[in-house]
């Protein structure tokens, strides 16, 4: 059993909603006591964290930094650089706010609650129901959308 | 003055972790617990009784620690009541941080107005050394110079019963955090707010997959100290990308870069007025090791060894001096020409230097004008300071030791580093021992402790004895052992390593070991424990024995791992060969394993009468076994899956190579089962045949060909039966 710790009413505060995921277990690490009541927490029977965790990451969209410099001319100032993300149309936008947390389970239905609850459920259909459960947050942020031409000519580069 | 406030965090997660049934009473801040504590115990770990709790600030013995509530107070004072449960307080850092500033707890993330300073107390996962996975963000708290965030592992003593920290090489059985982040503006640990200082962590970045990220990302200002980052890269990432407006410091830090990458980087400082100082950087994964960013010179670097990586100092530098690299980079450079004379073994991940080594006596003293006074590990630096993460330490000197005896204290060392002992006896203590290690060893006697060793390491020992302690080992390391005995307790090890071991019993406990590793562990016994094993590759972890008779293994080369055994008669196995996983015993009168070769593995065990398990060459696993009279298994080159067995009178198996899965069993007579020749998985193929015998009935059937899932209780629905 995979256990999903989510920001709740006791934790949320600037920089985080509820929702948010914090933190990911197997089923042999107890979350009790008052370290945890502020915490919402999902018991998915079945699921493994490990499944989970690679879920999660697949869900993120790709990052990386890109540059502001001229490619004829020398400097002695550094060139500028900021964090950017490829949206699903396979643009890259400015990473204006990167969020505390990447993913949220705000959205999560109560069927989908319920099927990811229910151990006779295929684990594979769980972890696709887990899947459409899961919101990635940087795109919820207005200020991420805009998209940076430049980049979009060229793919960027890591120093 | 701020208060500090304290939380553990461990990837075990919050189960109860007390040692017996301890009462609590507490007087001015300081509690007293009436059975003596040997567990992954200290700052930050909760204590809940007669529905309070608090929080462990100090600990001054295994029975008495300072405590504060869990906004720093002092709490009310307690006469003597039970103890509900003694525990960490979160699973993950990133738990720690996002729920440190609720109801609960500070109540605010501002710890200028709570005049707090939070120290966030990293233990590791004593159950199975499972690691931090999860990458923590540190933010939205506000902070200034007095009243900031500390990450660290208690180092023993006062802060832990065990030490949590790192010995100066990683090690899988200490605190870890390990991620993947995505960019170089993320790490394993991000920091976003002012002043956070990290102590003693390991951390590694696991940059051969998605990640490009770093250890340490700050954005804003931290104190890096006594961490080993590893950056694990098939070609990006960094150790730390430290950027902002306010400088950061590191010191005392082991860098390490390995993987099939060249192109990964090490410690990037971005921000004027940043330092690093006394720290070794290793690594062909890195094309730039330690990296000062930008054209101003932004950062310092003093005392610092760096070899093996593609560039060493990178970039334009404030300074760099008293350094040694291979390309003998800055003033006052040192630039060794064979680096394992150097290092006592870098390539095995050992970086404290060498009698002899060029680093010692080639720094300059305390550049961090009393930042800093130590080493990675403790130990006082002393002039004229070494380069490098590790200070090296005069064989034969000793520091910090207190002798409180009746009859003596005798140290008669050769060679040795002895430090921070803390001995307090009726008849003495006496110590023979050459060419080793005693470090922080704490001992309580009435009668004595006599210590004969020779080259071994002996770290943090904590000894609580009546009659005596005997321990004649040779080239061994003994560590983390926490030692409760009324009677006596010998070991007469060979080449081992004994870890983590917490004794609490009476009559006395027997390790005739040679080669072997036992790991973690505890036992609390009335009579005795003995352990005649012999051979290598022996690895016992995890054991937690609570028996009123007797266990007694008398096995070879064996692996078991994570058992618990508690029986009023005994539990004897005496195995060959075998791996023993994860086994729950509890039986009033005795469970027998006489297994060679066999796997069994999630072994849950309930008996009155006993169990006797004859089996050669089969695997065990998942069996939950509960009976009032007894069970036999009589196997041999078979698969048992998944037993789950209830019955009052009895239950036979006498099988050969056969496979038997998800069986479940509930008789109040008896069920025997006699199977021959069957092969594979029960519900595909195979014959089974079967003799059933219930009270009032006996039914015999044989299954000669099956299409569906094996399903004992509805066999009619499942099966042909001929």
């Amino acid at each position: 059993m995979a256990k999903i710790v989510c920001i709740d009413t006791g934790t949320v505060r600037t920089g985080c909603e509820i929702g948010d995921i914090v933190a990911v277990h197997d089923d042999d690490v107890l979350l009790d006591g008052s370290g945890y009541s502020g915490f919402k927490i999902y018991d998915f029977p079945g699921l493994k964290a490990a499944d989970v965790r690679s879920k999660m990451a697949a869900k993120l969209p790709e990052t990386s930094k890109a540059y502001k410099a001229s490619s004829i001319e020398w400097s002695l100032f550094t060139p500028e650089e900021k964090e950017v993300w490829k949206d699903d149309a396979g643009n890259w936008c400015d990473l204006a706010s990167r969020p505390k947390y990447g993913l949220t389970l705000f959205a999560i239905t109560e069927a989908q609650k319920t099927s990811l609850a229910d151990s006779k459920s295929d684990e594979i259909n769980r972890l696709l129901t887990l899947d459409s459960a899961l919101t990635e947050k940087i795109h919820l942020d207005s200020s991420n959308l805009i998209a940076i031409a430049a980049l979009n000519k060229t793919a960027a580069s890591e120093i | 003055m701020a208060l500090n406030v304290y939380y553990s965090i461990s990837p075990f997660g919050t189960g109860d972790i007390k040692t017996g049934s301890p009462n609590i009473s507490i007087t001015s801040g300081v509690a007293t617990l009436s059975v003596a504590q040997t567990g992954n115990i200290g700052q930050g770990v909760c204590i809940e009784y007669n529905s309070l709790k608090c929080y462990i600030s100090q600990v001054n013995s295994p029975t008495s620690f300072n405590v504060v509530t869990a906004i720093g107070g002092t709490p009310s004072d307690q006469s003597s009541t039970t103890v509900t449960s003694i525990h960490h307080e979160y699973a993950s850092l990133s738990a720690a941080e996002a729920g440190a500033p609720d109801a609960d707890h500070i109540t605010t993330a501002n710890l200028i107005t709570a005049d707090v300073v939070l120290n966030f107390c990293c233990y590791y996962d004593h159950d199975d050394q499972t690691a931090d996975t999860t990458a923590v963000t540190i933010n939205s708290y506000t902070t200034d110079e007095t009243r900031f965030i500390l990450v660290f592992t208690p180092t023993g003593g006062v802060q832990s019963i065990n030490s949590q920290r790192h010995s100066g090489a990683w090690s899988a059985s200490k605190y870890r955090i390990i991620a993947s982040p995505a960019t170089t503006f993320d790490g394993v640990i991000k920091v976003l707010d002012d002043y956070v200082r990290v102590s003693g962590l390991q951390i590694e970045n696991d940059a051969t997959t998605t990640g490009v990220g770093c250890c340490v990302y700050s954005g804003n200002g931290i104190i890096l100290s006594e961490s080993i980052l590893w950056l694990y890269t098939s070609n990006a990432g960094y150790l730390t990308d430290l950027v902002g407006s306010i400088a950061s410091s590191i010191y005392n830090c082991l860098g390490i870069g390995s993987g099939t990458g060249t192109g990964g980087r090490g410690f990037l400082l971005r921000v004027s007025g940043s330092v690093i100082y006394n720290c070794t950087v290793y690594g062909s994964a890195f094309a730039r090791a330690i990296w000062s960013y930008g054209t101003e010179g932004v950062l310092t670097a003093i005392n610092c060894a760096v070899f093996g990586t593609g560039d060493d100092f990178y970039g334009t530098f404030a300074s760099i001096d008293h350094c040694a690299s291979d390309d003998g980079d800055g003033t006052n450079a040192v630039t060794p020409a064979d680096w394992s004379a150097v290092f006592t073994d870098y390539a095995n991940g050992d970086f404290s230097l060498k009698s002899g080594s060029a680093l010692i006596g080639a720094g300059i003293d305390n550049p961090g004008s009393g930042l800093y006074s130590d080493d990675i590990i403790g130990n006082a630096r002393s002039s004229v300071w070494d380069i490098g993460a590790f200070e090296y330490v005069t064989a034969g000197s000793g520091t910090t030791i207190q002798a409180e005896a009746s009859d003596g204290v005798v140290f008669t060392d050769t060679s040795s580093r002895t430090k921070r002992i803390f001995a307090g006896c009726v008849d003495g203590i006496s110590m023979g021992d050459s060419g080793g290690n005693l470090a922080q060893l704490m001992s309580t006697a009435s009668d004595g402790i006599a210590l004969s060793d020779a080259v071994s390491r002996t770290a943090r020992i904590a000894t609580i004895v009546a009659d005596g302690i005997l321990s004649g080992d040779g080239c061994s390391v003994s560590k983390l052992a926490s030692v409760l005995s009324s009677d006596g307790i010998s070991l007469a090890d060979q080449a081992g390593v004994v870890a983590a071991l917490s004794v609490s019993m009476e009559d006395g406990i027997s390790f005739s070991d040679t080669s072997s590793v036992a790991a973690y562990l505890r036992s609390i016994a009335s009579d005795g424990i003995i352990f005649s094993d012999v051979l290598v590759g022996d690895l016992l972890g995890i054991i937690v024995g609570l028996v009123a008779d007797g266990i007694s293994f008398s096995d070879s080369t064996q692996v078991r791992a994570g058992l618990y055994a508690a029986a009023s008669d005994s539990v004897r196995f005496g195995d060959v060969v075998t791996t023993v996983l994860r086994a729950l015993a509890q039986a009033s009168d005795g469970i027998i394993f006489s297994d060679d070769a066999t796997w069994a593995m999630t072994i849950q065990a309930l008996a009155a009468d006993g169990i006797t398990l004859s089996d050669s060459a089969i695997r065990i696993l998942r069996k939950a076994v509960y009976a009032i009279d007894g069970i036999t298994l009589t196997d041999s080159n078979g698969v048992n899956a998944i037993f789950q067995v209830i019955a009052s009178d009895g239950i036979e198996f006498l099988s050969a190579v056969s496979v038997i899965a998800r069986l479940g069993v509930m008789a109040s007579d008896g069920i025997r089962i006699s199977d021959s020749t069957v092969a594979g998985s029960p519900w595909t193929r195979g014959k089974v045949t079967m003799t059933m015998t219930f009270k009032h009935s006996t039914l015999t059937f044989t299954i000669s060909k099956s299409t569906a899932e094996f399903e004992l209780k509805k066999p009619s629905t499942t099966f042909t039966l001929n």
